[in-house]
């Protein structure tokens, strides 16, 4: 547990917690090898705070960084933020973990250089792991340098599908878009655009007429983006969750989540919906979830007990790998289980709501 | 210690090929004669050579899987293999067991350009998706230099980098979904269309497994929208040091170029001899730098790039004008592996990686192990991510050359864990290098690694013999 910003990954009270907001500190930082190596528990704003200073960062946009959210809790909860569409996600920028297993074995997955083949890939395996595999007690990162500058643009959508077709034009466009992020609440698409501030003013101007968007003061765009990121947007949600979808799917979904009065943010260039709402709409948000195939993170939930230690909502996933991972990185079963996130099957939950 | 001898394929004996392949695969399609054997014999890396008992090729998934479920209730080993181009020894053929060849599953299964995704099968070659791509303004981003013939599922075996990793990554950051069977026969549905995923990133530890857990029979691919202009320089330098001074200035400055490349002298002969590719004559290093995007971007970019190598002390600086000089530069360095051929009858490549920073030591010191050893050696690196490829020129028909050869590789690999860095960069440990795994792993890590092979091949039929030192099956 680091800074406990996402709560409904932790398991509950059965299991004896070990805290790792201690584990903190910068062991090397080398600018020009575009790495850094960090304790895991190591807050996510003091790096941001020391790769700026290099005009560096890491280009995925970690999430909840002034609430305190840690290296390791980034990369067991898996989450990456707008950036994640052009530049990747934790995923494509963790690059060595130093964990200890279940059996209390100190192990070195990866490495410190940006390019390594060898050996099989446990830093990566790591990121979405929510803890269950080990403990991550360090962590190194590939960097990029920091976008010279970046504009966002909005513009008013008539509608989810208009919406979507815009998308899908400007993560294919010659723009080379930072991030794609829609509002279906509000209808609004936001365009953030990046690079040396001379080359902006002239993409930003075609994109602003392609898209009849309004390009955003700095303010305003720094606002909407802190807003996301720092789950302002989701306040009064007793609970917020993210689903992988592809864009159809999310046309498929929208109309009954809205109905439902659920909240949503889809970023990622339509490739990832986030969503909050009152308490009594998560579980009929699972079993939306359920029928239409998808499997969600439930990141935070107050008040919702009848999801108790479960934070995978929606499809059950598979099985298979976990079942024979888990027992290699914990044998003697010490941490939850990957299996026992999961809720018990969708015919238990629809067997709850009839009763 | 040393590379792995080229002889330990070759001593176990060969055993017979048990009965009931010939119901799942048909005759044709199920090849033991000794032309065959002969053909598979060996991969990229033609010092290792081995048999197999026989080469099926399946042309559906399901009969992969038939075939992998057959190898397991039979105990024979298997490898599956797509185009043979592994410079690691990755796919050369297991003693007493068969290769699977996946060339026929070669069909690119669907292409959404809404969702920029594309779900192949992995004989598919990896230029081919990109082509496929082009028209909807997309393409795969992992381009390996032997992009025009290796396939989508060695690359996501070996987790194949490339020449733009600085920037994009390597195979496994463009993988985000795979559908295969494991080695006991478990089908398998790892990540899928998205870009993210809910759980461990299981997508990510098949990437770069080398064929130890089983076969991926799908897989789906992250497509990027094309850049929309390049701006390709060629610099000459008279020192490769000054070239590699160049790379530090570019890196900080904050630029991130798509590729940063760099030849030494001999590698940039060899590469006149095979393509004339018209590099700076009398250069003791070229640098290859790449930058993409909007034109608008580069305007800015290309001025502030122009400025910093004028700081570099280049002789030549050559910008290309159109795609064909663009093209015509990157064919130089594309071709320089097979271009070697030309000035040396052997050779074998390495693929260590050290810091960026070490880069220029690094270089002195294979230029000191080359002149101690009387081995010549060319090199050509991806100066941008400090993937050196040093091409170690040998004649195997001279006696002991091989085995000086072989020592001046291991000295490298040596060399690069001691800089803090890998033995392989993007061709994988395969078999050329997995002595030198413990190197760079504890031993509780070593272990971990071990029961995850295991947890995924309980049986050590895929592919054994691969990655870890000592480990045999038969």
């Amino acid at each position: 547990m680091g800074g406990r910003t996402k709560p409904a990954l932790s398991a509950g009270d059965s299991f004896q917690t070990i805290d790792t907001s201690g584990l903190t500190g910068v062991v090397e930082y080398e600018p020009s090898e575009f790495t850094f190596t960090a304790r895991a528990g190591t807050p996510i704003e003091e790096i941001e705070r020391m790769l700026g200073e290099k005009n560096q960062s890491l280009p995925f946009d970690p999430v909840l960084a002034k609430q305190g959210a840690t290296l390791g809790g980034t990369v067991a909860a898996g989450v990456s933020g707008p950036g994640r569409f052009r530049y990747g996600g934790v995923r494509d920028f963790v690059l060595g973990v130093q964990l200890v297993t279940g059996d209390g074995q100190v192990v070195h997955g990866g490495g410190k250089v940006v390019k390594n083949a060898a050996g099989f890939d446990i830093p990566k395996l790591m990121v979405g792991s929510l803890g269950r595999l080990g403990i991550m007690t360090q962590l190194t990162f590939k960097v990029f340098p920091r976008p010279r500058s970046s504009t966002t643009l909005a513009a008013r959508c008539e509608s989810h599908v208009q919406a979507i077709g815009q998308i899908r034009r400007a993560a294919r466009g010659r723009w080379e878009a930072g991030a794609i992020d829609y509002l279906p609440d509000d209808n609004t698409l936001y365009i953030r655009l990046v690079g040396p501030a001379a080359a902006l003013d002239g993409l930003a101007k075609e994109a602003s007429e392609t898209f009849h968007a309004q390009r955003l003061s700095e303010a305003s765009a720094d606002a909407f983006w802190q807003s996301f990121l720092s789950w302002e947007c989701w306040e009064g949600s007793p609970w917020v969750a993210r689903v992988p979808l592809t864009s159809q799917q999310f046309l498929d979904l929208i109309p009954e989540l809205q109905q439902l009065g659920v909240r949503s943010h889809l970023s990622c260039a339509g490739g990832l919906l986030w969503l909050g709402g009152d308490a009594e709409t998560l579980v009929s948000c699972h079993e939306l979830f359920a029928r239409q195939g998808l499997t969600g993170l439930l990141l935070r939930h107050i008040g919702t007990d009848s999801f108790g230690d479960v934070c995978v909502i929606g499809k059950p996933w598979s099985h298979e790998p976990a079942r024979r991972l888990q027992k290699v990185f914990d044998p003697d079963e010490r941490f939850p289980s990957l299996t026992g996130c999961v809720v018990a099957g969708v015919e238990h939950i629809e067997g709850n709501v009839r009763e | 210690m040393s590379i792995a001898s080229p002889k330990t394929s070759a001593d176990r004996p060969a055993r017979v090929l048990p009965a009931g392949l010939d119901q799942i695969i048909p005759a044709d399609r199920c090849q033991q004669d000794a032309a065959s054997q002969a053909a598979f014999e060996s991969d990229g890396l033609t010092a290792f050579r081995s048999k197999p008992l026989a080469v099926v090729y399946p042309v559906t998934s399901e009969e992969v899987v038939a075939i992998v479920r057959w190898c397991a209730s039979n105990g024979v080993p298997f490898v599956a293999r797509g185009s043979g181009t592994s410079l690691s020894g990755g796919s050369v053929p297991v003693p007493g067991g068969i290769v699977i060849a996946l060339n026929r599953l070669n069909q690119i299964l669907r292409l959404d350009a809404d969702d920029r995704y594309a779900v192949v099968q992995p004989g598919v070659i990896n230029q081919h998706v990109t082509d496929a791509a082009r028209p909807y303004g997309l393409h795969y981003a992992p381009d390996p230099s032997s992009q025009s013939i290796c396939t989508i599922g060695g690359n996501v075996a070996f987790n194949s980098g490339g020449a733009h990793c600085l920037k994009y990554g390597m195979t496994s950051n463009h993988v985000i979904g795979i559908r295969g069977v494991l080695s006991d026969g478990q089908e398998i549905q790892l990540g899928g269309p998205t870009l993210e995923t809910v759980g461990p990133d299981w997508t990510g530890l098949f990437c770069g497994s080398e064929g130890l857990f089983g076969i991926a029979t799908e897989i789906t691919l992250r497509l990027l929208p094309s850049a929309e202009a390049f701006h390709t320089v060629l610099v000459g330098y008279r020192s490769l040091e000054a070239a590699g001074d160049a790379v530090s200035a570019i890196i900080d400055s904050g630029l991130l170029p798509g590729a940063i490349e760099i030849m030494d002298a001999l590698a940039i002969e060899a590469a006149e001899a095979a393509v004339a590719c018209n590099y700076p004559p009398g250069a003791a290093a070229v640098l290859i730098v790449e930058l993409e995007g909007p034109a608008e971007k580069l305007a800015c970019e290309r001025e502030e790039l122009e400025a910093i190598l004028q700081r570099t002390d280049p002789f030549a600086v050559h910008v290309a004008a159109n795609s064909e000089e663009r093209l015509s530069i990157w064919k130089g360095r594309k071709s320089a592996f097979s271009a070697v051929g030309r000035i040396s009858p052997d050779f074998l490549v390495q693929d260590g990686v050290v810091p960026r920073s070490r880069l220029g030591e690094a270089l002195k010191e294979i230029e000191r192990i080359s002149k101690a050893s009387g081995i010549r050696v060319a090199n050509v690196f991806h100066a941008g991510d400090g993937n050196l490829h040093p091409l170690i020129l040998y004649n195997g028909s001279i006696d002991g050359q091989w085995e000086r050869a072989e020592e001046v590789a291991a000295e490298i690999l040596r060399m690069c864990i001691a800089m803090g860095g890998s033995i392989t960069g993007e061709h994988g440990v395969g078999l050329e290098k997995k002595a030198f795994l413990p190197d760079m792993f504890d031993e509780p890590t070593m272990q971990l690694m071990k029961r995850i092979r295991q947890a995924m091949d309980p049986s050590l039929i895929s592919n054994p013999d691969k990655m870890f030192p000592g480990d045999s099956t038969h």
